[in-house]
């Protein structure tokens, strides 16, 4: 038990600490670079807790792809780097009151969802999933998406349509002037079209009539 | 208790520290035993001999940020079919049904990308 205490300790520390420095560093490319951290930490304590897919979608998904988004939208706005700006007083006090303000809102939800869990844990019952322990969590997954949560599965493979049709609506041109093989012309030409034999008199050249 | 398969996973977080602390005693030792003296003209960008005549960066073309998109969202199409390799024994001919209706929904928008053409580079 103490190594699992210990390996939490040390992993929430850093999911703080990456947090802070997410919003805290200069450079935008190292906030994303911290933002990566914190995914990669959190996915680990997710698996520390047993859901180990939760925790290894989030490193594919979160990581291999949302990060590298992110990562595009730094480069596709050319952030500069601040380095000798000051923060003025009154971006301070505007950033801060909305932003404490949002941050007292969600702190109290956070307070509302953990005493609840603690003090009053069956007042939303659990539904009606089995918590059979010798599954993996991959597994337990698996036995319920499929069937029972049909309609979620399929709305979200919609969803994954509209995302796909959308990105390629606002994000792709037809290149022009572009030469493109046409696979079913070339491979469906014959020799009688293609080919010919032509009698050349030495000295004198063959001429193309096109 | 649910936590026993935890000690699968004491190989890798071996491995991590041992990757992290090969890296970061790599940086570190650098970071002690080089010379580091900089100097403006030492840290200055290089064009010629002359002075640098503008910002160096290229416009960021879209096509990159639509593999990206593309890639996630067939990512997340891999993220489904993992549990559902796992328990297919146990959803039965619905389960299998339902996944193939989802890749068929996919397949329609795979077919629609390939024919305008978001898969060709140029």
């Amino acid at each position: 038990m103490l190594a699992h205490t210990l390996f939490f300790y040390f992993f929430s520390t850093i999911t703080v600490f990456s947090a802070i420095m997410v919003i805290v560093t200069r450079n935008t490319v190292y906030s994303v670079f911290f933002l990566i951290l914190v995914f990669i930490s959190v996915s680990v304590l997710f698996i520390m807790i047993g859901a180990e897919f939760l925790g290894m979608i989030m490193l594919i998904v979160y990581v291999g792809a949302v990060a590298v988004l992110f990562l595009f939208v730094v480069m596709m706005l050319n952030v500069v780097e601040q380095i000798t700006q000051k923060p003025k007083r009154s971006g301070i006090i505007n950033n801060m009151s909305v932003g404490s303000i949002v941050g007292a809102i969600i702190f109290l939800e956070l307070l509302v969802v953990i005493g609840g869990w603690k003090y009053k844990g069956t007042f939303l019952p659990l539904s009606f999933t089995s918590t059979n322990s010798d599954l993996t969590n991959t597994h337990a997954l698996g036995n319920i998406l499929y069937t029972d949560y049909i309609h979620l599965f399929q709305i979200s493979g919609m969803i994954l349509l509209i995302a796909m049709i959308g990105a390629i609506t606002l994000t792709f041109s037809k290149r022009e002037n572009v030469k493109r093989q046409k696979y079913f012309d070339q491979i469906q030409r014959e020799k009688s079209s293609g080919v010919s034999l032509v009698d050349v008199e030495s000295g004198k050249g063959v001429t193309f009539d096109e | 208790m649910l936590l026993n398969f935890l000690n699968e996973y004491l190989s890798i977080i071996i491995f991590l520290f041992v990757a992290l602390t090969l890296s970061i005693g790599f940086i570190v030792l650098n970071y002690i035993f080089s010379p580091s003296k900089p100097d403006p003209e030492k840290l200055s960008a290089y064009e010629c001999g002359f002075e640098a005549f503008g910002d160096s960066r290229m416009e960021f073309d879209i096509r990159f940020y639509l593999v990206a998109i593309l890639f996630i969202i067939f990512d997340l199409e891999i993220a489904f079919l993992f549990p559902w390799a796992i328990s297919l024994g146990n959803i039965g001919a619905l389960g299998f049904w339902s996944m193939m209706i989802f890749l068929l929904i996919l397949t329609i928008g795979f077919i629609y990308e390939w024919k305008k053409g978001a898969l060709d580079w140029d």
